[in-house]
């Protein structure tokens, strides 16, 4: 056979191949959309039970009864929705739908499933769990932390967040270093949700930790405004080996916003050796008014640094017309290097107020 | 003569909820799935309040608190936020375009009835 007539052959079954990758993908799509259509029709009658049923201030045992009777193909149909309304109430109207789900058997079913060999089956009866709230339940989510999954041990993260145990906030900051890590991203918006009640456990991981750990604990701590943690941070921001974990204890300072906070911010502002570590409480310091940051701020100013002078000109711009003075006089005189970034911070401030904006120009540290 | 309150959220469970709620508690009810829909009704029915989403789409919960607080008309509305967005800074824009309360999801219904009712008597007064 010729070459010409294998190229043939060989397209004819390219296109033979992708026909049917193109009929399977149709078939899949249009059974999704009969299953969702399938849901929809079963659970719009009943969504008026759910509503009254989370509405009521006693226990709507009408609504209650006959949602427990559903028969098994409809309930399953509806399952995943009831546990979904659990993200968005709590309460007593929460408290009815997990009567609801405990009731039909969906909660020690998601129990079971924690231990399914299928990670798919895992993950989802974690969701499912997290979605409850329920203390009870933190043991298995930091067990779950360990999972082989990576997906599944992201739901148990997340699931300990929407728990919001104090207790779980050492087993989710273990989880960002190690052989099974979970993302910093995820643990830090658990541990946020956690609140003011992980201050302490951050507080002394930010001296113990990884570097990650201590950066995340310093991130986290200023997230949720841990006044509590203001010592534990100045001693960061301080003397932390790490330039990147100095400077996430100096945004997180600056964010704490307490007398002290800012004390601290000045000195770091001056006399840390790592310019992006005084860049980050020069802008920390935008955020706060009087006497010395303003004059801290002129210092910086006239700083040798480009990236601190640049920094400190756009932090003045946040200061009111007390920083706009101290702009307007270095403006004034073009011998010195602070001219150039003080009038450029004039203009991007004058133009910001033309088109009614804030600022947005930051500093990557 | 039963306040009104206009409630605006994308969310069909939670629309749902507190319009039954609401009415329930005796209130005049509206509702809105999105931004244009919540200012269209707002202009329309000069509701007492409103509590307003503030992920919505094609218009935020804070553009239309924003536009109200401008138009002479809707500039006394009572504006409640309801939202999942909890950083401090997104509370604070929240008070920033006019809020008179921010409830964070997920919330507690009954909670959200106090609320409404605590800034309809204080502005009653």
């Amino acid at each position: 056979m010729s070459f010409a007539a294998h190229s043939v052959i060989a397209l004819y079954a390219v296109a033979i191949v992708v026909m049917l990758l193109v009929i399977l993908m149709a078939v899949a799509r249009s059974v999704r959309l009969r299953r969702r259509t399938r849901t929809e029709r079963i659970a719009a009658p009943l969504r008026p039970m759910l509503i009254r049923l989370m509405a009521a201030d006693e226990i709507d045992e009408d609504a209650l009864e006959t949602l427990v009777r559903l028969p098994d193909s409809e309930w399953h149909a509806i399952e995943p929705r009831v546990f979904a309304l659990l993200d968005k109430v709590r309460g007593r109207a929460a408290e009815a739908i997990d009567g609801l789900l405990r009731s039909r058997g969906a909660v020690a079913r998601s129990l079971d499933e924690t231990t399914s060999r299928g990670a798919v089956k895992r993950a989802n009866a974690i969701v499912r769990l997290a979605s409850l709230r329920r203390r009870e339940y933190a043991g298995i989510f930091e067990r779950m932390l360990q999972d082989a999954d990576k997906d599944v041990r992201r739901a148990a993260a997340v699931g300990l967040g929407k728990v919001g145990r104090p207790e779980s906030v050492a087993p989710l900051l273990g989880c960002v270093t190690g052989r099974r890590t979970v993302s910093p991203l995820v643990i830090g918006d658990a541990l946020a949700r956690i609140g003011p009640g992980a201050a302490e456990t951050l507080a002394v991981m930010l001296k113990s930790g990884t570097l990650l750990q201590r950066k995340l604990a310093a991130e986290v701590l200023g997230r949720v405004g841990a006044t509590s943690a203001e010592t534990a941070l100045a001693g960061a921001a301080r003397t932390d080996p790490a330039e990147k974990v100095r400077a996430t204890a100096v945004e997180a300072l600056g964010k704490v916003g307490t007398w002290d906070a800012v004390d601290t911010l000045l000195d770091v502002a001056v006399a840390d050796p790592a310019v992006p570590v005084r860049c980050a409480a020069i802008m920390a310091l935008a955020e706060h008014s009087g006497t010395g940051v303003v004059a801290t701020l002129e210092r910086a100013l006239g700083d040798n640094d480009y990236d601190i002078a640049h920094v400190a000109a756009y932090a003045l711009t946040q200061l009111g017309l007390a920083g706009r003075d101290v702009l307007e006089r270095a403006a004034a005189r073009p011998e010195l290097s602070a001219a150039g970034h003080a009038t450029e911070a004039l203009a991007a401030a004058d133009l910001d107020e033309q088109l009614g904006r804030r600022a947005t120009r930051r500093v990557l540290v | 003569m039963a306040a009104t309150v206009l409630v605006a959220d994308d969310d069909p469970d939670i629309r749902d909820l507190l319009e039954f709620k609401l009415t329930h508690c005796g209130y005049k009810v509206h509702v809105a799935e999105d931004g244009p829909s919540a200012l269209a009704a707002a202009l329309e029915y000069k509701p007492d309040l409103a509590v307003l989403d503030i992920m919505m789409p094609v218009m935020s919960g804070l553009d239309v608190a924003r536009t109200l607080r401008e138009n002479h008309e809707t500039a006394a509305m009572s504006i409640l936020m309801l939202t999942a967005r909890a950083q401090e800074s997104d509370v604070a824009r929240g008070f920033g375009v006019g809020a008179d309360d921010y409830v964070l999801k997920p919330f507690s219904p009954r909670e959200l009835i106090s609320r409404i009712e605590a800034i309809l008597t204080r502005v009653a007064r």
